[in-house]
């Protein structure tokens, strides 16, 4: 009987040793892994207009791992939420980074850029799964001009270069309604 | 019967042997594909020659129904509000500058989606935030009834492993193309349709490159799909102005 029990761990212990490796790939973990749904009034940094709340936070690196695989250290990551509590359809029309200081707006970061800086560089079958998995986790999990209905909240990453970042960092999303021809300005501080 | 720690310890590496070799040896004489493809590595994805690269630009099929919207309906320029380019930080895989392709297609697809009794191709590259007064300056001048105006969402190439495995040439090559348009009624400011609208078209690609014949075809028919159904809705939900 004890040496039944010596076999059978034997054999658990070569399968545990044998087992393929692929979870252990970070892009390959980046898979599957999404946002943590939650609304926009329960973030640190977050302001509202009409009805409409707008909450960003700075990701950090381990997140930025999870979500994306790598994280480069030229680009910031924000997690934006829009939570549209009034009666119409909305759109958003552009998410801008303003310097609060001079209110100068930053520079567009292309996901381009983003995938350059985060991916792997070089070619082969190992680098074109990985980049493949970052440009489609680039695209699904950025916040892009997108409707909110009534009652929703859409959440996505923003991304901001690191040089030439300073204090007083503000997101400005401007909003379109979708019955009317009309625009609306929100903007959130970025101090946390 | 009492088992000698050596033959245990000799069990247990024959174990551990058959477990590690036989994925090789199965792959070698056994799945000889996988193993051939397994040794071919993919390259990176470039721009083909100009001579080779695929055209964007297609027959567009008529809609049978008939015009919901009676008057003339301007489609201005696209206004691109992309995240990634078509791949690699660049648009040229094709043989037309992209957005002049995706522009043509796009007056095609609204005038033979035949929800409007006229279509007029305008000129005119909107600003990040028209506004009333600026689309009634244009109906004006331009005589519209309706103003199409459309942002370009995505329109790029993605290429994505079919077995979550480093090893083996098994990609897909998939192009999403997604458009945000808005049908607006400049004298009243009022949208009387605004939808988006996403498909993706993909094949497999089992080549160390991306030729244009992977990507040529599934770009063509993802536009026309996207125009195709862009149409059919605004027949299905569009609003109408009351005279």
């Amino acid at each position: 009987m004890k040496h039944l029990f010596s076999i059978f761990t034997l054999c658990v212990l070569t399968l545990a040793i044998a087992a393929p490796l692929q979870a252990k790939d970070k892009f390959l973990k980046s898979k599957g892994q999404e946002l943590g749904y939650r609304e926009a009034g329960s973030f640190a940094n977050n302001a509202e207009k009409r009805d409409i709340m707008v909450g960003a936070e700075f990701l950090s690196k381990s997140e930025q791992k999870r979500l994306l695989g790598d994280q480069s250290s030229k680009f910031a990551v924000l997690e934006v939420a829009i939570s549209n509590n009034s009666r119409f359809r909305l759109y958003v029309n552009d998410i801008a980074l303003v310097d609060g200081g001079n209110q100068m707006v930053l520079e567009d970061v292309s996901l381009d850029d983003v995938a350059k800086a985060t991916g792997p560089s070089g070619s082969g079958n190992k680098n074109a799964m990985r980049l493949s998995i970052l440009r489609n986790n680039l695209i699904d999990k950025s916040l892009q001009a997108s409707v909110v209905l009534p009652g929703e909240t859409i959440q996505g990453l923003v991304f901001a270069r690191n040089k030439g970042r300073g204090q007083g960092l503000e997101l400005r999303v401007d909003i379109q309604n979708l019955k009317r021809l009309v625009y609306l300005d929100v903007v959130v501080p970025l101090d946390q | 019967m009492r088992i000698p720690l050596k033959g245990l310890v000799l069990v247990w590496g024959i174990a551990l042997a058959i477990v590690l070799v036989s994925p090789l040896v199965l792959e070698t004489v056994g799945g000889g594909g996988e193993a051939h493809a397994g040794k071919k590595k993919a390259k990176k994805i470039k721009a083909p020659s100009v001579k080779k690269r695929p055209s964007l630009s297609f027959r567009p099929g008529v809609s049978r129904q008939s015009p919901k919207y009676q008057g003339k309906v301007g489609v201005l320029q696209l206004r691109d509000r992309r995240g990634f380019k078509f791949y690699g930080g660049s648009d040229a895989f094709f043989k037309e500058p992209t957005m002049e392709a995706l522009n043509n297609a796009l007056y095609l697809g609204t005038k033979s989606g035949r929800a409007f009794t006229q279509v007029m191709q305008v000129p005119v590259k909107p600003g990040s935030r028209m506004t009333r007064d600026e689309l009634k300056a244009i109906a004006q001048q331009y005589g519209l009834d309706y103003i199409l105006l459309t942002d370009l969402t995505i329109f790029t190439m993605l290429r994505e492993k079919m077995v979550a495995r480093k090893k083996g040439m098994d990609f897909t090559v998939k192009v999403r193309f997604g458009l945000f348009a808005q049908l607006i009624d400049p004298q009243s400011g009022a949208i009387l349709w605004a939808e988006p609208v996403v498909r993706e078209m993909g094949q497999l690609n089992a080549t160390k490159k991306v030729r244009a014949d992977a990507y040529g075809d599934s770009a063509n028919n993802a536009v026309k799909t996207v125009l195709i159904d862009m149409a059919t809705s605004m027949h299905a939900i569009g609003l109408q102005v009351r005279q």
